[in-house]
């Protein structure tokens, strides 16, 4: 019997290069070695980055004193540093602050602290408005003077003080829900 | 799959080197693919933007009342509590949940439109997937703050996780945009008079950190989709008082918060409000250029979860590959294998539903045969292998080549003094020599080569040799049969040679590509043994070596499955791993050798392209990734919804158990050992797959292998119930 199909590329005499993948100079063995070197390395440095990134202590945190502890009317923390790209777009406004008993005590705390319908805002005139700002200039009027002092003590804590009620109720009144801040629109800083 | 090739000899080269260091390295990398899948587990499936609902426990006794009833700004580091609201008629403008890749950008316009800004607070992951957004939302000079790592509710969350969750949000956008931030809002508030008891003693210890926290005054309730018509309605204010406007642009779809958002701000410039960020609003300035220390471990975090992404993205479709793979292969090899068996039972050239009576193909092959049965101390069964092959009904000369026993393996054959039995004593060389040698003495045309610790039934030669009345054919494969398949070990060997054989060797035959021809049980042509250089010992697998020598040289190889050979298969682990490591180092050292078969044309290329190709994906590819399914098995149990992962994995073991149920018809045997098969994915199937790292990683190092024969014990012979199926 003969072979049928003898494909014209014989296969080569039984080789006398030894067995298949057998490497005596051991090269390849050193840089199988250093290839799994290289991998336990990519793998300790995955390890480690990941590691600093969710154990690292909280050490680094961002400690900030950023609240204005009940500044007094004429020292308001003016305009920030003019790092803040948003610096010059609006203007030095003091907010509504309040404080508990065990703040520092600011003549106001006294009344603040108790709580619920009697606490008491300061809010002190807003200086004039950087007028010169180099906003994106919109058209709106640049230094309309606030009104010195709207003191609007209970209103300060209406609002904060039950959370979703002041978006549903808002939607009774619909239109008219504008009233008063259309009452007192004109004196407002119109600052966007 | 299930190939017999056994007695192999003890190598008389070099110092045998071992190769362990690479179990570490494949250790170290499971843990640290560990790592990423819980990384990743841990920021995408744990947290959740879309459930924004309310905390359940909602006791606030221990909350202060400046708190519960102050400003929506709370600074309440040591001991003094500090809230702020924004001045009369200024709104705070405030997103949460983002940077979303839809909404975000269109929210940013209508801002940029009516020249205001706003205050997003991030969450970390989000950031870390759009970090360009992140970026726009810095550049155009809103401003940012966290909202946790991964939208985690603080207030019930252990403080390890808290700490985790508020420092990871930082970290994200320090390392996105090199600020550091210091407003916090965390997830699931609203109002002041929603803080809980449990978020409280959150907000108390991140006032410790640094943060200030913000809450809001006014919810625009958008993340209940309730309507633009209604969140306009929300977003009135009730008097000039100042606010701190809640909206979101994550977490889900915005369009109602785009056009609400575009109206709201229209109108409050009539009205005359102002529009600013909290920052602004409260007269603090909230961010700062990070630290050095912190952009590292900004940089870190982000670079972390983008490679941890990563990871979990290429395992996803390496996974579906190897699903695509794993069903292909039984589809194809049921479909090759039920033609096979169809064609089997017909006789050749006839019309269809013909069944033919006996085994035979074409003429009756009933020249005599050479049986050669290489031994090295095989003392123990030797008796047996050559009696049962002396009891066959087709006219055969046997051949015993001992190959230096030293345990008298060729005397015992002789102090039997059989006729037609030939013992040839040589110095010990290798199970190659010894085969090579009884070729030589070889008397008929057909030889049979057969393992000492094998034995056949009285009419497996006559079926096996019966193809080669189709002169194509240059060699037969026969059907290999666990004998001991007692206990699980054996069960699940059982399974896997029934399988081996009655699936993969059958598609192996209709595609003309049989890889294999074990050495337990194969029919050659002389000439054709004679034309190859006889048996090659270029590797440890000289029976696949051998039949791809053949195939390439123009060969047809087939597999007959009435020709039984009743095997001993390694009866503990440690046997068992020595026996497949040197399969598989063996299988590829013959398809690295005939490698050049892929591009080869006829038969030749028929084994590269189709035989090759399959070993590679099946036998190599697949088992080398099987490591990671079972890493990423757990990962899906722990992190994905587990009953889907054990609905998948249902499905899997239901094709493997169809397709063995199928391979156990075809051979007629009982499904009784199938309930092995669950049990299979286990031990057996890791040590599968380990076998072959092992294998793969000594042949690309190139060390030189040492290995031992398995222990015999002598028990073997055909089972009774078996015998004559």
């Amino acid at each position: 019997m003969k072979a049928p199909e003898k494909t014209s590329d014989q296969l080569p005499a039984i080789s006398t290069r030894g067995p298949v993948f057998v490497d005596a100079s051991g090269r390849r063995l050193r840089r199988v070695q250093l290839i799994g070197l290289g991998v336990l390395g990519l793998v300790a440095g995955y390890v480690v980055l990941v590691l600093a990134a969710f154990i690292g202590g909280s050490g680094v945190s961002a400690p900030f004193l950023p609240v204005p502890a009940a500044a007094g009317p004429h020292e308001t923390p003016t305009s920030r540093p003019s790092v803040d790209p948003r610096a010059g777009l609006t203007g030095p406004v003091v907010p509504v602050v309040e404080q508990s008993p065990a703040a520092v005590p600011v003549p106001v705390s006294a009344v603040t602290a108790v709580p619920p319908a009697a606490a008491t805002a300061v809010v002190p005139a807003a200086p004039a408005a950087p007028a010169a700002a180099p906003a994106p200039a919109p058209p709106a009027a640049p230094a309309a003077p606030g009104p010195s002092g709207t003191v609007t003590g209970s209103g300060a804590t209406a609002p904060g003080s039950s959370g979703t009620a002041p978006g549903s109720s808002a939607i009774a009144p619909g239109a008219s829900g504008s009233a008063p801040g259309q009452a007192t629109r004109p004196t407002a800083p119109a600052h966007q | 799959m299930a190939r017999l090739n056994k007695g192999a000899r003890p190598a008389t080269r070099n110092v045998p080197a071992n190769v362990r260091a690479h179990w570490f390295v494949l250790l170290a990398t499971l843990i640290a693919l560990g790592l990423a899948l819980a990384v990743q587990g841990y920021i995408h499936h744990l947290g959740g933007i879309a459930r924004d609902s309310p905390p359940a426990n909602t006791a606030a006794d221990a909350v202060p009342a400046t708190v519960s009833h102050g400003g929506p700004v709370v600074d309440s580091r040591g001991a003094a509590v500090t809230t702020v609201s924004p001045p009369d008629r200024t709104i705070a403008l405030t997103f949460d949940d983002g940077p979303d890749p839809v909404w975000t950008p269109r929210i940013l316009d209508v801002l940029r439109e009516h020249h205001v800004h706003a205050t997003f607070f991030v969450v970390g992951s989000a950031a870390v997937d759009n970090p360009e957004l992140l970026r726009r939302i810095v550049a155009e000079g809103h401003e940012v703050g966290v909202h946790t790592l991964t939208h985690t509710d603080l207030g019930t969350a252990p403080e390890w996780r808290r700490e985790l969750e508020v420092q990871g949000g930082q970290d994200a956008i320090v390392g996105v945009t090199g600020q550091a931030v210091s407003l916090l809002r965390p997830p699931y508030t609203a109002g002041n008079g929603a803080i809980t008891n449990g978020m409280w003693s959150a907000l108390h210890g991140m006032a410790d950190e640094g943060y200030l926290t913000v809450l809001s005054s006014l919810d625009s309730e958008d993340w209940q989709t309730p309507g633009t018509k209604a969140i306009e309605a929300n977003l009135t204010p009730s008097g000039p008082q100042g606010q701190i406007v809640l909206m979101h642009d994550g977490g889900g779809d915005r369009e109602q918060t785009v056009a609400a958002l575009d109206s709201a701000l229209s109108r409050f410039a009539e009205q005359g409000y102002r529009v600013t960020t909290v920052g602004n609003a409260v007269g603090v300035d909230s961010m700062r250029p990070a630290s050095s220390v912190e952009e590292l471990r900004g940089s870190a975090l982000v670079l972390g979860l983008r490679l941890s992404d990563f990871v979990v993205w290429a395992i996803s479709l390496g996974l579906v590959a190897a699903g695509v793979v794993t069903f292909l292969r039984a589809v194809l090899v049921m479909f090759f294998a039920a033609r096979h068996s169809r064609a089997a039972r017909r006789l050749p050239g006839d019309g269809r539903g013909r069944r033919r009576v006996d085994v035979m193909v074409g003429p009756v092959v009933t020249e005599p045969a050479t049986v050669i049965v290489p031994a090295y101390n095989e003392s123990a069964g030797i008796e047996a292998a050559v009696l049962s092959i002396l009891a066959s009904t087709h006219p055969v000369e046997v051949i015993v080549v001992d190959d230096g026993s030293t345990d008298g393996t060729a005397d015992i054959v002789e102090a039997l003094a059989l006729p037609g039995v030939t013992v040839i004593r040589k110095e010990n060389g290798g199970k190659p020599s010894a085969l090579n040698a009884g070729i030589q003495a070889a008397s008929h045309d057909i030889v049979v080569m057969v393992d000492g610790d094998t034995v056949f039934e009285p009419d497996t030669v006559r079926a096996l040799i019966q193809p080669f009345a189709d002169p194509l054919v240059g060699a037969i494969s026969g059907n290999t049969k666990v004998a001991n398949r007692g206990g699980i070990l054996g069960a699940w060997q059982h399974i896997e040679y029934v399988v081996g054989f009655n699936l993969d060797r059958r598609l192996f035959d209709v595609a003309e590509c049989m890889p294999t021809v074990p050495g337990a049980i194969g029919a050659f042509r002389l000439n054709a043994l004679v034309n190859v250089g006889g048996v090659s010992d270029d590797t440890l697998a000289e029976d696949t070596d051998l039949t791809m020598a053949l195939c390439r040289d123009g060969w047809r190889v087939v597999y007959q499955e009435d020709a039984r050979a009743w095997t001993e298969a390694p009866a503990t682990l440690g046997a068992l791993w020595k026996q497949r490591y040197r399969w598989c180092y063996g299988t590829l050292q013959a398809m690295w050798k005939h490698r050049g078969a892929v591009v080869q044309g006829g038969a030749a290329g028929k084994l590269g392209r189709r035989g090759l190709g399959y070993l590679l994906v099946l036998q190599v590819l697949l088992p080398l990734f099987a490591p990671i399914v079972d890493v990423f098995a757990l990962y899906g149990l722990i992190f994905l919804d587990p009953l889907r992962i054990a609905a998948l994995w249902l499905v899997f073991l239901a094709v493997q158990f169809l397709m063995a149920a199928y391979a156990f018809r075809l051979d007629k045997e009982r499904l009784g050992p199938l309930w092995t098969l669950p049990l299979q994915q286990f031990v057996y199937r890791q040590l599968m797959y380990l076998v072959v790292i092992q294998a793969v990683v000594t042949a690309v190092a190139g060390v030189h292998l040492r290995w031992h024969r398995m222990e015999r014990y002598g028990s073997l012979r055909v089972p009774q119930t078996q015998g004559q199926a």
